[in-house]
């Protein structure tokens, strides 16, 4: 197991937050990372992805730490929610979200959503906002 | 796990510069292994390759090219639950397509084109 501060690589993973709302709501997928404990380093580990597999990683001390397209596609194969990044003429970012054919949020239609007036400047920022605006979706409706 | 890109394509990526740590990689029988490559002895190593996941790659050209990706769901009646992407940089429209049956399939081909629009520069 390998700690994560290379090159920015734990910015692929999901904050400790967020990963644990989104074991609350049901993410159980292998990971290529964990949390453990209250540290909020997360941890990389190939353990959970190839045999024998990794059973201890889903209890109360240590958990998954799912990857950003892992959490979105949890919302797109789980609740047929859809969040994107756009990117517009003076090179910002605002987020997107709108239900699949499947959708399961029946009364949810398409939305927009800015930075309270403004736009994010980074994609990486952008994201996170949007994977926030997709657990508060789901857990509001 | 369906977050790694292909072998096709990461060898693409590797021609045009991408040299990041991965969390995995594709041995010589182009199997992948996950195990963590970082800089160091990896580059010394020709045989594999670095398998970097969607999210990395695109960052990659984001970063490197400034080519930015939209996937997402056509809302329409007629082409309804189909995903479309986009391509762009900055006001540039550069590509779009619609009509892929899944996000998965979708985000491949987005990446396909990506590697194409830059070769063809």
């Amino acid at each position: 197991m390998e700690e994560v501060k290379k090159q920015g690589m734990e910015s692929l993973f999901v904050p400790y937050e967020i990963a644990l709302v989104l074991r609350e709501l049901g993410f159980d997928k292998p990971c290529l990372g964990y949390y453990f404990g209250k540290d909020k380093q997360v941890y990389t580990s190939n353990e959970d992805v190839k045999p024998p597999f990794m059973p201890s990683l889903d209890s109360k001390v240590m958990f998954r730490a799912p990857l950003y397209q892992q959490a979105f596609r949890f919302f797109r194969e789980k609740y047929g929610l859809i969040g994107f990044i756009s990117f517009n003429e003076k090179s910002t970012f605002r987020i997107e979200t709108l239900p699949h054919s499947n959708i399961k949020l029946n009364s949810y239609k398409e939305k927009y959503f800015d930075n309270n007036g403004e736009l994010w400047n980074t994609y990486e920022e952008a994201e996170l906002a949007c994977l926030i605006k997709l657990i508060e979706i789901v857990k509001t409706k | 796990m369906k977050d790694f890109t292909l072998h096709p394509e990461a060898l693409e990526l590797k021609k045009l510069g991408f040299n990041e740590p991965c969390f995995g990689y594709f041995n010589k029988s182009k199997k992948l292994n996950y195990d963590f490559c970082g800089t160091y002895p990896f580059d010394n190593c020709p045989v594999n390759l670095r398998a970097p996941t969607y999210a990395q790659a695109f960052r990659f050209f984001r970063e490197k090219y400034g080519l930015f990706v939209e996937i997402k769901c056509c809302n329409t009646k007629i082409i309804n639950g189909t995903f479309e992407i986009e391509i762009s940089r900055l006001n540039d429209k550069m590509y779009g397509h619609y009509g892929y049956e899944t996000y998965e399939e979708a985000e491949l081909e987005c990446l396909k084109k990506l590697i194409e629009i830059v070769k063809n520069k």
